[in-house]
């Protein structure tokens, strides 16, 4: 049967790829489909890796064009629904610094100790083919059953045996989400897009994307970004798999960025990470909006305004009109358009915390403060490599951001009613986290942290001048301090400053 | 009596004559294909071979006779026997001699009399579209069986095994999830010492991953192993203990000799021939007393060394692998006595250290 998204010829395009590339080891039954690979269904990354793996360790040689034609008629015919990557989008999106949560115990011993749980978990098979996955492990890992976590345990009768009947209970191939996915009308991308972000030590971002459409869920995409005192202007391309998976490229002058982003069921909205090519730990969050007769304010920046304080606040949205209020504020609008509205405004201390912010009949939130109270510093745990020198692998840098709070009426830190005031202009330092890292001098070795909170780690190899001659390894605190006046307020983070990553696949 | 007394005491004549006369020599290997002859003593590279169609060599096994050294190389999947005087290549085995099968290494050793290499094999078949994992098994190499050796015989036997070792007797020990003693004529495999379902009061079950043959100049394998004492209080970190498991290769008892906390990560153990120490090394090199057990002295390495052994006279300890130098150590007092830099510094990774005497 064909999924109705998908026409009979794309399907017939699609079955001689398959046929032409795949059948001389993936036998064609009478029914159409083929062994092993008609059995599961995974996310575009996820068909990406298993077509390298049969390049790298099979011998597949195949063109660059019909190894992107395969992942997308796999994907579309034997995808993931949305509601089936909902749980684990932070590691498919390569969001840096994700601490996986809510991850079955069992599970994690067996499968994530050596990669994310996500890999497996974005992936449908029935028991069987779990089986044959583990077989598969055995074959290519031998040391697999040897190391810490699994020598303890019989590894290879725990992973045939209860291990696989709960995967295929857990992520059976065959869903009713998905074959109602495939029932849904996918829906057409092109037109005009509202977008705001944050990029972690920087700021926040809103600006616009064109899309057009270049047929066969293909696009190109025109971007103008609008950071605090700089705009990017960008081009690319893009691809929607699956019905909502985009995933695009764009080129801006100084960089070139990556998107993985979802769209919503009806199709009119869009979130996910916009991260620099070649390093995806310099990446923001992004919530996209199409611009249609509905009204919205998408983001307000600053998100906090201090009293007595005249701020210039950015309203950004979609078919903005009509009077701007803020309750317990004087505002001025400056400029405004259907998109963006600048105002001044100054709170006069009659109320704090979250009020009512109104552009016409849309209503959002505008924190007003008195003082910062504390703050805290995220990641609250926070990764970066060493890289570079003379290796292949580049450094992996650790952003750190410091973010405002305020007690709350309460006047206690860390309950419900504190109010988050976003992100704080700080000073940033580095020290060793413990004993054990003082000892070994971490702080002294590890690398460094720029005024903008960015930590950047020092070259990889051996350092002859530390102790047993490790790498620049360190296990540190990053701590941030914020003046006000004369109240010197502090947090700190935890930095782990480890070793590179030698295999970095698309889904970790 | 006096037969057995004055026959000992011909043979450690003979043995001392041998000594006397033979030199000591480390064999080492290194990444891609490179298998190395060092004069210890003189601290000096005296050989250097290439192994042919070799990337990593890791195991290594010396003929009774001290002439051929069985090396595993190509990622534990072949056996190469080269010749310690010419380099010739005198033996091979590539695992995958079943077409269908693709076969790693994972314990090797020789017998007695050196006519036979046990290997401990974990086959996997790959059919067209999928693999097949296969129980691992034991197969038997004649010495004698060329370029394109085949096993004699072959027997199941139990999954994670990581180490072999050859008794005087000629039993085969083999470390795992317990230590098995193997019959190599029958197949049949006893628990000769359990760890998993080790029955020592008031310890954990215990963990140890040893690779490293170190008993070419003491007669006994060794390892470090570690444990937690469940009859200690939950904070207090002295229950997490290290100790020696040892094999004496000559009388086949074993024994497990509690020694430290666990302070350290500790790789591999060698005895002194007089048995009354023992080294362990890693990122530290650590003297321990047998007699009165605990660590006698502890010294920082340059960088982490995997495996430790210890020349026939006991008074060098050597620490190797993982770069490309092997460090020598006073066994008096872990003072530094030298190194050996192996010529354009190949990366030992893995490779085992053994000593011989020629």
């Amino acid at each position: 049967m064909t999924p109705s998204n998908i026409s009979e010829t794309e399907m017939l395009v699609g079955n001689t790829l398959l046929s032409d590339n795949c059948s001389g080891c993936h036998m064609a039954s009478d029914d159409g489909s083929f062994s092993r690979i008609s059995h599961m269904r995974k996310t575009p990354e996820g068909w990406d890796m298993n077509i390298a793996r049969m390049m790298i360790f099979h011998g597949l040689e195949i063109e660059p064009q019909d190894r992107r034609a395969l992942v997308k008629f796999l994907s579309d015919t034997q995808g993931l629904a949305p509601a089936e990557t909902a749980a684990h989008r932070d590691i498919l999106e390569r969001k840096h610094n994700t601490i996986e949560q809510d991850v079955d115990p069992d599970l994690a011993a067996m499968c994530a100790r050596c990669h994310t749980y996500a890999r497996v978990a974005l992936q449908r098979r029935d028991k069987a083919e779990w089986q044959n996955l583990v077989h598969m492990h055995l074959g290519q890992w031998a040391s697999i059953e040897y190391q810490m976590l699994s020598r303890e345990r019989d590894w290879r009768a725990d992973a045939l045996g209860p291990v696989s009947e709960k995967l295929g209970q857990m992520y059976p191939l065959k869903t009713a989400v998905w074959a109602d996915w495939q029932a849904t009308e996918w829906k057409d991308m092109s037109g005009e897009w509202r977008i705001v972000g944050h990029y972690p030590g920087k700021g926040d971002m809103e600006g616009t994307m064109k899309v057009t459409s270049l047929g066969g869920d293909n696009y190109q995409t025109e971007f103008t970004l609008h950071f605090v005192g700089q705009t990017l202007v960008g081009k690319g391309k893009s691809i929607v798999h699956s019905g909502f998976e985009w995933r695009g490229t764009a080129t801006f002058p100084d960089e070139k960025v990556r998107q993985i982003w979802a769209a919503s069921t009806d199709g009119n909205s869009m979130t996910g990470s916009f991260f620099n090519k070649d390093h995806f730990e310099e990446s923001m969050v992004i919530t996209a909006w199409r611009k249609t007769s509905e009204n919205g304010i998408m983001g307000i920046v600053p998100s906090a305004v201090k009293v007595g304080v005249e701020t210039e606040v950015v309203i950004s949205g979609v078919n903005l009109s009509g009077d701007v209020t803020i309750e317990g504020a004087k505002v001025t609008v400056t400029s405004a358009t259907a998109d963006r509205i600048v105002a001044q405004v100054k709170a006069d201390g009659t109320t704090e915390g979250d009020v009512k912010l109104s552009v016409g009949k849309d209503v959002s939130i505008q924190t007003i403060y008195a003082q910062v109270d504390y703050l805290k510093v995220t990641p609250e745990y926070g990764i970066s490599r060493v890289g570079g020198g003379g290796g292949p692998i580049p450094k992996v840098k650790a952003q750190f951001e410091a973010v405002g709070y305020s007690f709350g009426p309460d006047s206690v830190a860390g309950t419900d009613d504190d109010v988050r005031l976003g992100m704080l202009q700080v000073t940033w330092a580095v020290d060793n986290y413990s004993e054990a890292s003082a000892e070994m001098q971490d702080a002294k070795y590890a690398g460094y942290i720029t005024a903008q909170g960015t930590f950047i780690p020092e070259v990889a190899g051996p350092n002859p001048d530390r102790k047993y001659g490790t790498n620049n390894a360190g296990d540190l605190k990053v701590i941030a301090t914020y003046t006000d006046g004369a109240r010197i307020l502090t947090a700190e983070a935890h930095l782990i400053a480890t070793v590179q990553r030698w295999n970095n696949p698309p889904i970790m | 009596m006096k037969k057995i007394i004055i026959l000992s005491m011909i043979l450690w004549g003979v043995a001392l004559s041998s000594l006397s006369a033979a030199k000591e020599y480390m064999i080492v290997g290194a990444r891609p294909d490179k298998l190395f002859v060092i004069d210890i003593k003189a601290r000096k590279v005296e050989k250097t071979f290439t192994i042919p169609d070799s990337t990593a060599p890791q195991n290594i096994v010396i003929s009774p006779d001290g002439k051929i050294a069985y090396v595993i190389t190509n990622h534990l999947r072949s056996i190469v026997g080269i010749d310690l005087t010419s380099g010739d290549v005198v033996f091979r085995a590539d695992l995958d001699y079943k077409d269908d099968e693709r076969t790693w290494n994972y314990g090797i050793d020789i017998s007695s009399n050196g006519s036979e290499l046990y290997s401990y094999d974990i086959p996997t078949k790959i059919h067209l579209d999928r693999y097949e994992s296969l129980e691992p098994r034991l197969s038997v190499f004649k010495t004698d069986g060329g370029l394109e050796a085949a096993p004699v015989r072959e027997f199941p036997m139990p999954r994670r095994i990581h180490m072999l070792m050859t008794a005087k007797s000629g039993a085969l020990y083999a470390m795992g999830w317990d230590f098995y003693k193997v019959d190599v004529q029958t197949g049949d495999v006893q628990v000769a010492y359990p760890l998993r379902n080790w029955t020592q009061k008031n310890l954990s079950q215990p963990d140890a991953l040893a690779f490293w043959p170190s008993w070419d100049n003491n007669g006994i394998f060794s390892t470090p192993i570690v444990y937690v004492r469940t009859d200690m209080a939950e904070d207090n970190m002295e229950r997490f203990r290290t100790g020696l498991l040892s094999l004496d290769l000559d009388t086949e008892k074993f024994e497990l000799t509690d020694f430290q906390s666990a302070p350290e990560i500790l790789f591999s153990s060698v005895f002194h021939p007089d048995r009354k120490t023992a080294y362990a090394a890693y990122n530290t090199l650590i003297k321990i007393d047998l007699e009165n057990p605990h660590t006698a002295k502890r010294i920082d390495l340059d960088h982490t060394y995997y495996q430790t052994d210890i020349s026939a006279d006991g008074k060098e300890v050597y620490v190797g692998g993982t770069a490309c130098d092997v460090a020598i150590y006073s066994t008096k007092d872990l003072s530094r006595l030298g190194e050996v830099i192996l010529p354009d510094c190949p990366d030992m990774g893995a490779t085992v250290i053994r000593m011989i005497q020629k």
